[in-house]
């Protein structure tokens, strides 16, 4: 009886509510792993060096995902792509992250509120072509200059949840929330951590110990169907049947 | 003071008294453990510093352990672990289910105490609705989605614990899940804490 009731206490403690969400309702996500992204600094009014360190913050953030395998890098070759080419879908070095002077009229969204934005063409299914813009545009009140450095990590790291496919959470506490108000510091919550598993669905036994790492498999519920009833089968055989002799 | 750290240092606390109502066990059993399953067990237990996850939510957590007996006091454990309830979003457009499986060997560290490791795999299993969702977008409101295809993961992970025995029935188990045990920067601890009934 008292076993009973510490099972009955501790299974009602607690119900947990996330609320992740896609960009595109049959969304697979990129299909390089390492995700190499390019930048181009052409048009950005922070240094070079403050934005590059935040940037591989963001990335390592991402990367920390231990139930994901997509891997974010900064590519050591930087792009000459223009926001205009990019928005033209004429950029061949895709994904990017650009500094755009004129952030406000290219994704008619006002200046003064909206520090960044991802730009991906949707529909889309396999994504091949997005770009995080950063606001270039001096004497706007949300120009990233004008952020800390904290907030400038929030958002860039929002921004790549986006570029990764995720939308919005409905999470106050996530990171793909809509609103950095009261985030100071960069942190994915157990919401994003299922977003991005669900796009980047780590399976490690296709790959490492257990398989080919080099072949890309973005779907592995062929593998599973077949292979879980297998794994239960085991358990249970070897929870009821069999008797080891003592070997010690 | 947190509730995991009360409920541990009780554990320690209560383990002299359990010494003498302990038998060294030497048959096979089976087991049902039921606890709490803390995520990110790094992060929860100091501040955090690096950019690694936030700490997750709290659940139940309840595992069956099969124990064979290979000899002395030494133990073959494999183990079937659930977390309950599963993880489900506001509106109920998508659930995620966790399921822990460990093959552990056990050994007396002394009568009362026995310490467990050996590699697991965890699966998750994301079902999501496939529903369309109209959210804040900052400036305005856009059309985000919850796909209708289920997902799993599947992540190898190696299991550390101990259990406290307070009598031939009775245990505390106090267990950390290692999550991807080779890669520094996505090593994550993930920790147990349950009550243990052998059947």
């Amino acid at each position: 009886m008292t076993a009973m009731r510490w099972v009955i206490v501790l299974m009602s403690w607690t119900v947990w509510l996330g609320g992740w969400t896609l960009l595109d309702s049959s969304l697979k996500g990129w299909e390089q792993n390492p995700l190499s992204v390019r930048m181009n600094y052409t048009e950005c009014t922070i240094s070079r060096t403050v934005l590059d360190r935040i940037i591989d913050d963001s990335f390592a953030l991402w990367n920390a995902a231990p139930t994901a395998k997509i891997k974010l890098e900064r590519s050591s070759e930087e792009s000459t792509t223009t926001p205009d080419q990019f928005l033209a879908r004429s950029a061949t070095d895709s994904p990017l992250i650009l500094c755009d002077a004129s952030f406000g009229s290219h994704l008619s969204t006002d200046p003064d509120q909206v520090p960044a934005a991802t730009w991906i063409p949707t529909p889309v299914t396999t994504l091949d072509y997005g770009a995080i813009l950063l606001n270039g545009q001096a004497g706007r009140a949300a120009e990233i200059s004008q952020l800390s450095e904290a907030e400038l990590f929030v958002v860039i790291a929002h921004e790549l949840g986006h570029l990764l496919g995720l939308g919005h959470s409905q999470d106050s506490a996530a990171l793909m929330y809509y609103s950095i108000n009261g985030k100071t510091k960069a942190v994915l919550s157990q919401d994003d951590l299922d977003g991005l598993t669900y796009v980047y669905p780590r399976n490690e036994l296709s790959s490492g110990p257990f398989g080919c790492a080099a072949v890309h498999t973005s779907d592995n519920d062929s593998r599973l169907s077949w292979f879980l009833p297998w794994v239960l089968l085991l358990v249970a055989v070897l929870m009821t049947r069999i008797k080891l002799r003592p070997l010690l | 003071m947190s509730a995991i750290l009360r409920i541990f240092l009780a554990g320690l606390l209560i383990t002299p008294f359990a010494q003498a109502k302990v038998q060294p066990r030497t048959k096979n059993f089976f087991a049902l453990d039921a606890g709490i399953y803390l995520p990110s067990l790094e992060q929860r237990f100091s501040a955090p510093t690096g950019y690694k996850n936030s700490t997750g939510p709290l659940s139940g957590f309840l595992r069956l352990r099969r124990g064979f007996h290979l000899g002395k006091q030494y133990f073959l454990e494999p183990s079937l672990g659930v977390l309950l309830p599963w993880r489900t979003s506001y509106d109920g457009s998508s659930k995620t289910f966790t399921t822990q499986f460990d093959l552990d060997l056990t050994l007396p560290v002394f009568v009362f105490l026995r310490a467990r490791t050996g590699p697991g795999l965890q699966w998750q299993l994301f079902v999501p609705s496939g529903e369309t969702v109209r959210l804040n977008n900052g400036t305005d409101y856009s059309y985000f989605f919850t796909p209708a295809k289920a997902v799993s993961t599947w992540v190898l992970t190696w299991l550390v614990g101990f259990e406290v025995r307070f009598s031939s029935s009775f245990s505390l188990n106090l267990d950390a899940i290692v999550l991807d045990l080779a890669s520094r920067q996505r090593r994550n601890y993930e920790g147990v804490v349950s009550v243990g009934v052998v059947l």
